[in-house]
């Protein structure tokens, strides 16, 4: 009786020891190899295909890894709020690791605090944060882009002439260094003369809208400079229907596929090609890394490209017919 | 004079109530003015800042930038004529645009013609929806609306996703773009329109008809007036205006995007508001909508001449919408008592 009672004790000791001693490793295991890991990208709207291009990069280097891929975009263009819940959704679903394209800088700081309050990674990718953790904030050099691109328009122009600048949306990171570096650019050329700087929320319509507005009020004008492509497309649209396209020249910024059409047609002059797919695939990579224990750089640069008729021919793929 | 059955309308689309009004003349002449007056007003505030808001090339920039606005404006006119509302205008103008430009870029050989065509049919079907869930499944108009906002967008990203159509057949973009007579082809559309609506209001047993409906849909139907079907009409109405407002734009752009239509979806509810259009219904008329309209478009394009800042804009805008309705609602009281 005894001898049984100390005979299944000792089985009952056995397996609860083999089972803590097991326990961590087999759920390590489950972690690297059971079960799959979900990423997600989030990003600031729907309609820009700009978000499409860094959607496909994420989603290469997510297969590549064999990684579930979520994709979740505002259904209202650049809109904090919904931005904000889109990530609480996340946080609730405890994914694994988000990449953030935050549609304002200092809004978004908060739910960034919650995600990293859940132990969820957060990686940023084309627009930094001001607060919050950041495993690594991959993107392109904005103000050193725009600065290639304004000095391009700049020589273009010879130092001379009246130009108009369309502005993204007023509070972004990416529109508050893109337009500083315009402004640092045609502070050096005093035969620059600045017209007028309105925003046109870097939607295709407004840059239409704003653009004709303003044609109204300046006869002469020998330049627009456009914090993005949908702004600087509408607003070649609003100068080609005047007829005024010929004697103005419109630079935008993000190689768009449309815009990459313009400036081989020769509607627009320049853009820059900040290669999305790359930003949005290093951020996931980055992200995948962190995860796995290796150590990440905290920021990624992107290399930009001044996108112009010379080197057009690089782009012909991306563009139809 | 003044007296008569519910369904009388006075010569600018009002309703001229069963009561006998002393006053009702005073009334019916100087509320259109006022409305008149307050964009007049508009304009010369803007004028003394910036002369160039009145070069005729400006005039008419303004209103080719009204058009698409006020074509989706009078739809919603006539549906809050009938008491009821369509959330769903703006979400219609992207899809009917999306299935445009599917047609006219996606698949080869087409006409312009049959890819427009197919646009207006797309606006005219999600309306058809509209109208037989409000008409026959009896749901409350807000929330079929609301509802088929949410259908449209999800078809267009079905159909285009996220990489706008671009580039359209140059007989297409003439309406956008072209000319005829000195005018822009969208502005004679919208005249047309405007034209077609008046007529509609005023002189057929269809618009009052629909004034019937909104002003007391149990008296309208004790009088015989079968209300389903003019609902299912009004609401189709509203569907192929709102086609048609997003294909002018498309054709203006030459280009569709996803963002296309959403943003009129409140300035064609604000506008008729504005001009003196009742949210309760039976009242309202075509000319309203349109200076309702133009208040919000003169506003935008004199901020940009005067070259004000943007966070200012949206400011300036929803101070002048309120003053607007204020003064509508006051003198409308004044006249009453």
């Amino acid at each position: 009786m005894n001898h049984r009672w100390a005979r299944r004790s000792l089985i009952v000791v056995c397996v609860v020891a083999l089972a803590l001693l097991l326990a961590p490793a087999s759920l390590a295991a489950q972690a690297k190899a059971g079960k799959k890991l979900t990423i997600a990208l989030v990003t600031k709207a729907l309609n820009n295909p700009f978000w499409g291009m860094m959607k496909d990069g994420a989603e290469k280097v997510a297969a590549e890894n064999g990684v579930e891929f979520i994709y979740l975009a505002p259904t209202k263009a650049n809109n904090l709020e919904e931005q904000t819940r889109l990530m609480e959704d996340l946080i609730q679903r405890k994914v694994d690791g988000i990449v953030l394209v935050p549609v304002d800088s200092d809004g978004i700081v908060p739910v960034i605090k919650r995600a990293n309050n859940a132990g969820i990674p957060v990686a940023l990718a084309n627009t930094n944060a001001n607060g919050g953790q950041a495993v690594t904030f991959s993107a392109i050099e904005n103000y050193d882009a725009m600065i290639m691109v304004a000095e391009y328009m700049a020589g273009k122009l010879k130092g001379q002439g009246k130009v108009i600048i369309l502005e993204g949306t007023a509070g972004a990171q990416t529109t508050t260094d893109r337009l500083r570096a315009i402004n640092d650019v045609l502070k050096k050329y005093p035969g620059i003369n600045v017209l007028a700087s309105q925003t046109a929320d870097n939607q295709r319509a407004k840059g239409l809208q704003v653009m004709e507005n303003l044609a109204q009020t300046y006869s002469a004008i020998d330049a627009v400079l456009c914090t993005n492509d949908e702004m600087a497309l509408g607003a070649v649209e609003a100068l080609d229907a005047a007829h005024r396209l010929g004697k103005i020249m419109v630079s935008g910024f993000d190689a768009n596929n449309d815009a990459l059409k313009a400036v081989m047609d020769g509607r627009m002059v320049v853009t820059m090609d900040q290669n999305p797919q790359k930003q949005a695939g290093d951020a996931v990579q980055a992200l995948l890394d962190y995860i796995n224990g290796k150590k990440v750089p905290k920021r990624i640069v992107t290399p930009g490209v001044v996108v112009t008729k010379e080197n057009i021919a690089l782009y012909e793929s991306r563009i139809k017919k | 004079m003044r007296t008569g059955s519910s369904d009388r309308t006075t010569g600018d689309g009002r309703t001229a109530p069963d009561r006998t009004r002393p006053k009702g003349k005073i009334r019916s002449t100087l509320l259109p003015l006022s409305r008149a007056l307050a964009l007049f007003l508009l304009c010369l505030f803007i004028t003394i800042l910036n002369p160039n808001f009145l070069k005729p090339t400006n005039l008419i920039n303004i209103l080719r930038q009204a058009t698409p606005q006020i074509i989706v404006a009078l739809g919603m006119t006539i549906v809050l004529l009938t008491g009821g509302i369509d959330l769903s205008v703006g979400s219609t103008m992207t899809f009917a645009s999306v299935v445009a430009g599917y047609f006219l870029t996606q698949v080869s050989g087409l006409p312009w013609q049959a890819a427009a065509a197919a646009g207006l049919a797309a606006g005219a079907a999600v309306g058809l929806m509209n109208g037989l869930m409000i008409a026959k499944i009896k749901l409350p108009a807000p929330i079929a609306t609301y509802g088929m906002l949410w259908i449209g967008r999800g078809l267009s990203f079905a159909l285009m996703g996220t990489t706008p159509f671009y580039g359209f057949a140059d007989g297409f973009r003439k309406y956008g773009r072209g000319y005829w007579l000195g005018l822009p082809l969208p502005i004679w559309i919208m005249l047309a329109v405007a034209a077609l609506m008046i007529f509609l209001l005023t002189w057929t047993v269809f618009g009052r008809r629909v004034y019937a409906v909104g002003s007391n849909a149990d008296a309208a139907r004790a009088s015989g007036i079968r209300s389903d079907k003019v609902l299912i009409l009004v609401y189709v109405l509203s569907g192929l205006m709102a086609a048609l407002a997003g294909l002018l734009l498309t054709a203006r752009m030459n280009a569709v995007d996803q963002d296309i239509g959403e943003p009129y979806l409140l300035p064609a509810l604000a506008s008729p508001v504005m001009g003196g259009t009742s949210m309760s219904g039976g009242e309202g008329s075509v000319g309203g909508s349109i200076i309702g309209s133009l208040l919000m478009v003169v506003l935008l394009n004199g901020m940009n001449l005067l070259n004000i800042s943007s966070l200012w804009q949206q400011l300036a805008l929803g101070i002048v919408m309120l003053l607007a309705v204020w003064l509508d609602v006051s003198l409308k009281r004044r006249a009453e008592t």
